[in-house]
């Protein structure tokens, strides 16, 4: 069986992608199809995509979107509504204010965190399922779904790779890591994942995990930072402060079976103590986690 | 998954053989089938009994790791061959690899009948109490016309029988999951471990307070223990008890000893308890284990399990890193099972390492720096324009076909020192 690989540059990273299969060559062809289409509709840094159609109505009329965005939206409102998961999709205003991460990164004045955080309210998203619209109740309201579009993305293109009869594949959106089916240069036919050095320039791992059938995805502060007037701010911010989350934490890598379910819980334990965020890991089953703290300590439910 | 192939012919050509030899290289996705060789085993004979033999515990010994086995059968007179009847009989009279593990049938023949008498036979073998293996219902793959199955390499010529073989052996994989799940033991007894040490051994010192803070001086009054200058003849040596001290202090580890009754009853003081990896204080000796891990009913549990595990052999050692350990230090507690010399036994030598100072003392030594080889890496957002170097993930999926111990170095020193 023929192994292929493609690499891509799209929704703003370095997508890889690794199948085993009979003719591999129109899978990965379709696959990229697939990847462009869910950019131009899940980015919140795109001003056509269909999110930020939703945006430009926001206080005005209700936009009917995608099955699959709906879905998205919906997963990632029901997890913003409770503020212990630190997930907010509703963010986008406070992210746009800091923009850390792009060039016209600032550190913006108290005030203006303020005005941004007043339009960061998940309960003003109204969703319709009978009709599939979305509606942003106040004007400014923007929708940012980072912490979950490619994860979600990541376990689309595993679904649509066992449907046309992928045998075995490797997804690497960026970071966010989907490995399925043996990897048959390994005898015992896991994947070797690297988990990467927090404190070390990228590509140097702190670790290297075996898995299979698996999604790890990590969450970390040390890819995008702010450095201003003496200070340093990184881009995980706390949607009730409006500011960087305080944490002791460096990274946090979750391995479960979807890669969603990953994304939701890196961003739920992140910040939280490391003793708190260990017992949570530990006694949920079906995931598992590794924590890296800023001053270099290794957590971990699975060594 | 792993599973074991076994052809039930000592010919030296065999269909069946090269049946299960195609099954194991085409389909080596959907299984690791490893083929096990017949030919070495006697005859089964109950007055001559070979059971102990290595051919018989070679067989033994690949059953019982795999997940499942797949037996290719010839059909010879209308049954299988008396070679697999007989193995069967050795892997069923003393020993009993086969109960209860998944198996699939297939055959191939000369003629038209392709072995399904001899299926339905070996059935019937494998079915009965005292082999007790679960054969995979339905799903007959019979092969016939076999001189005329396979190209010059040993291939399937027909696509169809290839998809159908595949389709079966698809299926007896879900089954071996199915029934393996099944067969798991819900409970491995490490909930019997008592971890507060109320029973009693050859040398539980009775009559002395297990809580006592000074529980080793009562007991070795009570037990007039050899101390100071007196000697203890040892195997192999003969030390005073001051230099055996001096002797177990100064290891580069630290020692305990738990005796089989769950009992913690010394370690190496070579440091203040703060200065330890593994705090321990002086007046912990003599505790139940109970005493000396946390009233936490995770924490009970796993202790129990390690102990169990190595009380009943599951395991020779049990090794956890610490949580906590950093790139500097890694810590690490090994728990060895201690036995007297009849192989009784006598409870857990944990010994508890820093390994980190020497695995850089080796890199340093060789020159050689960690390289974990990994197909891909997972880290926060990676932005697009990072340099392709980054994308480590593809270079190491199309270049890894070596494991990191695959050394290219070496054969070029070799071939350097021809040169000399």
């Amino acid at each position: 069986m023929p192994v292929a690989t493609q690499v891509v540059h799209l929704m703003g990273t370095v997508i890889t992608l690794t199948i085993t299969h009979r003719q591999p060559q129109p899978v990965l062809t379709e696959a990229v199809r697939r990847l462009k289409v869910y950019e131009h509709r899940f980015s919140a840094n795109d001003e056509t995509s269909e999110l930020m159609a939703i945006a430009h109505q926001a206080g005005q009329r209700p936009v009917a979107v995608d099955p699959e965005l709906f879905d998205l939206i919906r997963i990632g409102r029901d997890h913003s509504a409770n503020t212990a998961e630190h997930l907010n999709i509703a963010i986008g205003p406070l992210v746009q204010t800091w923009r850390i991460g792009f060039n016209d990164a600032r550190k913006p004045s108290d005030a203006e965190i303020q005005a941004a955080l007043r339009l960061t309210d998940p309960a003003a998203i109204t969703l319709d399922p009978r009709h599939l619209t979305v509606y942003l109740q106040r004007p400014g309201m923007t929708l940012d779904l980072g912490a979950i579009a490619k994860g979600y993305v990541a376990d689309l293109l595993h679904d649509y790779f066992t449907t046309v009869g992928v045998t075995a594949g490797l997804i690497n959106l960026g970071g966010n890591v989907v490995v399925f089916g043996p990897q048959r240069q390994h005898a015992d036919q896991q994947w070797r994942i690297g988990i990467q050095d927090p404190g070390k320039p990228r590509g140097q791992n702190r670790l290297v995990i075996r898995v299979r059938d698996k999604s790890v995805v990590t969450s970390g502060i040390y890819e995008r930072q702010l450095h201003a007037a003496g200070h340093t701010y990184h881009h995980v911010l706390d949607p009730v402060t409006g500011y960087p989350m305080p944490t002791e934490m460096a990274s946090v890598t979750i391995i479960s079976a979807q890669s969603i379910t990953g994304e939701l819980w890196t961003t739920r334990l992140f910040g939280q103590p490391v003793e708190a965020a260990m017992a949570q890991l530990r006694q949920t089953s079906g995931i598992d986690g590794i924590i890296i703290t800023q001053t270099g300590q290794l957590y971990s439910t699975i060594l | 998954m792993k599973l074991v192939g076994i052809a039930g012919s000592v010919a030296d050509k065999s269909y069946n053989r090269i049946l299960l030899k195609y099954m194991a290289t085409h389909f080596s996705d959907l299984a690791d089938i490893e083929m096990l060789d017949i030919k070495d085993v006697p005859l089964f004979n109950e007055s001559d009994d070979q059971t102990e033999s290595d051919a018989i515990q070679y067989l033994k010994r690949k059953i019982e790791s795999a997940d499942g086995v797949v037996i290719a059968t010839p059909e010879h007179n209308h049954t299988t061959t008396a070679s697999l009847k007989s193995v069967i009989e050795w892997l069923s009279y003393k020993i009993h690899p086969l109960d209860g593990k998944p198996v699939m049938i297939v055959g191939a023949s000369y003629y038209d009948q392709g072995s399904s008498r001899a299926q339905l036979n070996l059935r019937q073998i494998l079915e009965a109490p005292g082999v007790n293996a679960v054969v995979l219902p339905g799903n007959e793959f019979l092969l016939g016309e076999v001189k005329d199955a396979f190209d010059e390499n040993d291939n399937l010529k027909d696509s169809g029988t290839v998809n159908f073989l595949q389709s079966t052996l698809q299926k007896f994989v879900k089954f071996v999951k199915v029934i393996n799940t099944l067969n798991h033991p819900e409970d491995t007894g490490a909930e019997s471990e008592d971890l507060n040490a109320t029973g009693k051994i050859a040398t539980t010192v009775e009559g002395v307070d297990m809580a006592a803070p000074d529980w080793v001086e009562q007991a070795a009054e009570k037990t007039h223990a050899a101390a100071g200058n007196d000697y203890v003849k040892l195997d192999r040596g003969l030390l005073t008890v001051d230099q055996l001290n001096a002797f177990l202090n100064s290891m580069p580890l630290e020692l305990t000893y738990a005796d089989s009754n769950n009992q913690f009853i010394y370690y190496n003081k070579m440091a203040p308890a703060e200065k330890m990896l593994a705090a321990r204080t002086p007046d912990q000796a003599g505790n139940p284990l109970a005493m000396v891990h946390p009233k936490n009913a995770r924490v009970v549990k796993h202790v129990k399990e390690v102990i169990h595990a190595l009380r009943t052999g599951q395991v020779p050692e049990v090794s956890m890193p610490v949580p906590g350990n950093t790139a500097d230090k890694y810590i690490v507690h090994n728990y060895r099972a201690m036995h007297d010399e009849q192989g009784h036994y006598m409870g857990v030598n944990e010994y508890v390492q820093d390994i980190m100072p020497t695995i850089k003392w080796y890199l340093a030594k060789t020159g050689q720096k960690l390289e974990g080889n990994p197909d891909a890496t997972t880290s926060a957002s990676v932005n697009a324009d990072a340099p392709a170097a980054d994308t480590t993930s593809s270079a190491s999926v199309d270049e890894a076909a070596s494991e990191p111990a695959e050394a290219p170095a070496t054969d070029a020193d070799s071939s350097a020192s021809i040169n000399d």
